[in-house]
């Protein structure tokens, strides 16, 4: 139980320091990569709760696609850094606030979290963040538990089967229609962008076929013959 | 039990490669002098000064296409579970699915038809 | 025998509401001419909402489907068949728009997306479990931040869209840790279960209390409730009269029903401290912020933002009473007659036709209205006098019996308080009576008018007569339309 609130602590010290690195660097990339550093610290959290799948999607989805939208907006806007400092010390209350606030909620998280983990985990942990008692290098005769290795799952498993798509499949349907929603809406949003740059590119298209097939007798129609 | 077994191989990966990075990030950092004036960190403009941004401009196709990559990770994320347990399902699960592909299909064609991947 | 189909309805129920919107997308790549394509999808629209009103009225009228997902009263009956007509009266001014040219511009994206925004509110409506509600109103909300963009006026609506975006994402992360709380202290999701293993232990739970209350707060902000006012006055600013229009009523519809469903399975058997202060003094504030707001005015958009504010802090009222359903089947009396009122000023608003193209934007130019089509003069100071509330319409007699109960139960100083309020947001709108019947004597006795605007009335004839028959009849038939409400209420208990 110790090491692994030992764990939980680090981990959110280190998402703590990352967001108010955020807050107040004046680099926009700066902050971006402190988002990835909190997205894979959360990761870590996932997994001490036995969430693998989870916290694989969470890094792909998330770091993969996210973040690097948020790298382009960055390029695509031209922020002048001196503007950012001399604007962001009028919101200092609102951050001593908001810090005071996140304190509140890691709080509450912290005394409502109960975290249970096997008993090898632990004795593997504790090589490495050490507050337990000294039985680690004892020799203990250990039985295989054939029964909880028979009936385990993985959360994949619990997730896929009949739930998901069987008994909860309204949710999944939503999903669906709200990534369709998605994909309609960037085309509403970009579309007259898109359209004076086609219209710019289409007077330089070359139609190749028409080129080809062109012939002598039916293209040249007057000529002259200079002696 | 199946799996946080060896996550502690992971563990040991992953302060192997921490300290590499490190090591070969600040190494240069520590041992060498540096000199940074004015006329050596601004931009070249033949010898006139910068007269602005030396960034070319944003073309909005890439953030269409990264918005695109998103939905269909997305959809790849949905696509984990079913191929792991579809030996326990129904047929009715099986026929979700393949509505769920078919819808996100038809916005895909969609997508194509308006032109948004076009010259990128 | 519906056991043995059920599954096969089901699927008859979704495959109702994705059909059209997939074949809406198919028609909008495969038809090339431009002007073609518009008039099918609105039709295609239109025929969809009939499809699916008349769907609705055949089901049996109170049903709990697919595993206790989606469950249907009388109330949501009633405010589903509003919302469908609501958005068959908004299709009919787009068609005409389009069918003249350049007045209202939307293109085809917008009203598929206008469908999808439709489909999550009416499963946001008929949610019984509290995933379903997030997941609905997500839908809905992605839908409006991409409509509050409007094309003609592009700076002033962009910053109006990014606000309401912003506000709208913190609004749904403060309804999900509400939701989180609510999860781990009853360790179910569905209303039925929440409230049975709330009322098995004498005393609530502290993290219950939490929970239920943050989902109640994040709702409010969606509503405009101040202080969390600011964002909607200027997303309103941005987007057209239409759109504005379009955006409050179905976000009160879809709020207000949305609390009426947990007021009456939940809140009303649990005691939660602090909900009903904190509800009181926002509602307070909200109609302070109403009347001195509105005072210095000078676009018409932005005063209808204002009441469209006072108005949603009226219609909470319930919330705070003590009395479970009589209090209910009021503010939805009260819903009833503000949409009718709305829609009658709109469609007044939008069937205008000046010589320059472009709606009425600001107050000033309503001084012509008066000496051109006296007609159109009385009609619009009718409607603004009965959203107003004033005395010889029914408006008054709604907004009296949703404050006077609170006398009943002891409390004096507050009813005494929103009553010099709804008094203050009363004198904004006979202002405008004002600017309409007097600024005009004043323009002829200085010596007749340099440039005369002709307004006349091109469309929407009937909503307008249709909504002051209403005005006149309700009078009439008030017993009766009171009573028809309080037995949809007592019957979906």
């Amino acid at each position: 139980m110790d090491s692994t609130l030992g764990l939980l602590v680090i981990l959110l010290g280190i998402i703590m320091i990352c967001t108010l690195v955020i807050l107040r660097s004046v680099n926009p990339i700066y902050s971006i990569l402190n988002l990835i550093v909190i997205y894979g610290c959360y990761a870590a959290i996932l997994l001490t709760v036995e969430m693998e799948f989870l916290a694989c999607i969470y890094i792909l989805v998330n770091v993969g696609a996210i973040a690097v939208l948020f790298l382009f907006i960055v390029m695509m806007i031209n922020i002048n850094i001196v503007e950012i400092q001399e604007t962001m010390r009028k919101y200092n209350i609102y951050m001593i606030v908001g810090i005071i606030g996140v304190i509140g909620i890691i709080g509450i998280l912290i005394t409502n979290y109960n975290i249970r983990l096997k008993e090898e985990v632990i004795a593997d942990f504790s090589m490495f963040l050490t507050t337990s008692e000294s039985n680690q290098l004892t020799v203990v005769p250990t039985y295989l538990d054939y029964y909880t290795l028979f009936t385990e799952t993985t959360d994949i498993r619990t997730m896929g089967s009949n739930v998901i798509y069987g008994s909860q499949s309204i949710w999944f349907i939503m999903a669906c229609i709200i990534l369709l929603i998605g994909m309609v809406g960037v085309i509403y949003i970009t579309e007259d962008l898109i359209i004076e740059k086609r219209h710019l590119n289409e007077r330089r298209r070359q139609d190749i076929n028409s080129q080809v097939l062109r012939e002598y007798k039916t293209t040249i129609r007057n000529y002259r013959e200079i002696q | 039990m199946l799996v946080t077994f060896e996550f502690t191989y992971i563990l040991i990966l992953l302060f192997i490669s921490l300290a590499l990075s490190m090591i070969l990030f600040f190494l240069g950092y520590f041992l060498m002098f540096k000199v940074a004036y004015e006329d050596k960190l601004m931009g070249y403009e033949c010898g006139f000064d910068p007269f602005g941004n030396a960034r070319g401009e944003f073309d909005i196709r890439f953030y269409l296409v990264a918005i695109l990559f998103l939905i269909f990770d997305l959809e790849i994320t949905f696509l984990f579970p079913f191929s792991i347990s579809i030996m326990s399902m129904t047929l009715a699960s099986y026929s979700i699915m393949l509505i769920f592909l078919i819808i996100l299909t038809i916005g895909f064609i969609y997508e194509i038809k308006k032109g948004a991947l076009d010259w990128s | 025998m519906m056991i043995l189909f059920e599954s096969s309805l089901n699927m008859i129920k979704y495959s109702v509401y994705i059909v059209p919107l997939i074949l809406m997308i198919i028609l909008s790549i495969s038809i090339e001419n431009a002007s073609k394509k518009m008039n099918i999808i609105l039709k295609s629209m239109k025929i969809t909402i009939i499809v699916i009103g008349i769907l609705i009225m055949i089901e049996e009228s109170t049903y709990v489907k697919l595993n206790g997902h989606l469950i249907k009263t009388e109330i949501i009956e009633l405010f589903e068949i509003i919302l469908l007509g609501v958005t068959y009266v908004i299709i009919t001014i787009f068609e005409k728009g389009v069918k003249e040219g350049t007045k209202t511009k939307i293109t085809e994206e917008g009203i598929i997306l206008m469908y999808s925004s439709i489909i999550g509110m009416l499963i946001s409506m008929e949610a019984h479990n509290l995933i379903t509600l997030f997941l609905s109103l997500e839908i809905s909300s992605i839908c409006f931040y991409i409509l509050a963009l409007n094309k003609n006026s592009r700076k002033v609506s962009i910053e109006g869209g990014l606000k309401y975006y912003i506000v709208g994402g913190i609004a749904s992360t403060i309804i999900l840790l509400g939701i989180v709380c609510i999860y781990k202290s009853t360790g179910s999701l569905m209303y039925t279960d929440i409230f049975i293993t709330l009322m098995e232990n004498g005393k609530v739970d502290n993290i219950a209390q939490m929970g239920l209350s943050l989902l109640v707060l994040g709702l409010i902000i969606k509503l405009g409730i101040a202080p969390f006012h600011g964002w909607l006055i200027d997303t309103y600013e941005g987007t057209g009269m239409l759109m504005t229009y379009f955006l409050t009523i179905t976000q009160k519809i879809v709020t207000i029903i949305i609390l009426i469903n947990l007021y009456l399975m939940i809140i009303a058997y649990v005691t939660i401290q602090g909900l009903n202060q904190v509800l009181l003094i926002g509602i307070i504030v909200t109609l302070l912020v109403g009347t001195i707001g509105s005072l210095r005015q000078q676009k018409l958009i932005r005063f209808i933002a204002y009441s469209a504010i006072v108005n949603s802090a009226l219609l909470i009222m319930f919330f705070v009473g003590n009395n479970t359903e009589e209090l209910v089947s009021y503010s939805i009396y009260y819903l009833v007659n503000y949409i009718i009122g709305l829609t009658v000023l709109i469609s007044i608003i939008m069937g205008l036709n000046k010589n320059r193209e472009g709606n009425i934007e600001l107050l000033g130019e309503l001084k012509n209205i008066w000496l051109n089509n006296r007609v159109v003069g009385v009609c619009f100071i009718v409607v603004l006098l009965y959203l107003a509330g004033l005395p010889p319409f029914t408006n008054f007699i709604s907004k009296i019996i949703l404050i006077l109960p609170y006398i009943i139960e002891g409390r004096l100083y507050i009813t005494m308080i929103i009553l010099f309020l709804t008094v203050g947001i009363m004198i904004y709108y006979v202002n405008i009576v004002k600017i309409l019947l007097i600024d005009k004597k004043q323009q002829e006795e200085r010596g007749g008018v340099q440039k005369l605007e002709t307004y006349q009335m091109k469309s929407g004839g009937t909503i307008i007569i249709g909504g002051m028959l209403w005005i006149v009849f309700s009078q009439v038939y008030l017993d009766e339309i009171i009573n028809i409400i309080k037995i949809i209420v007592a019957i979906s208990n």
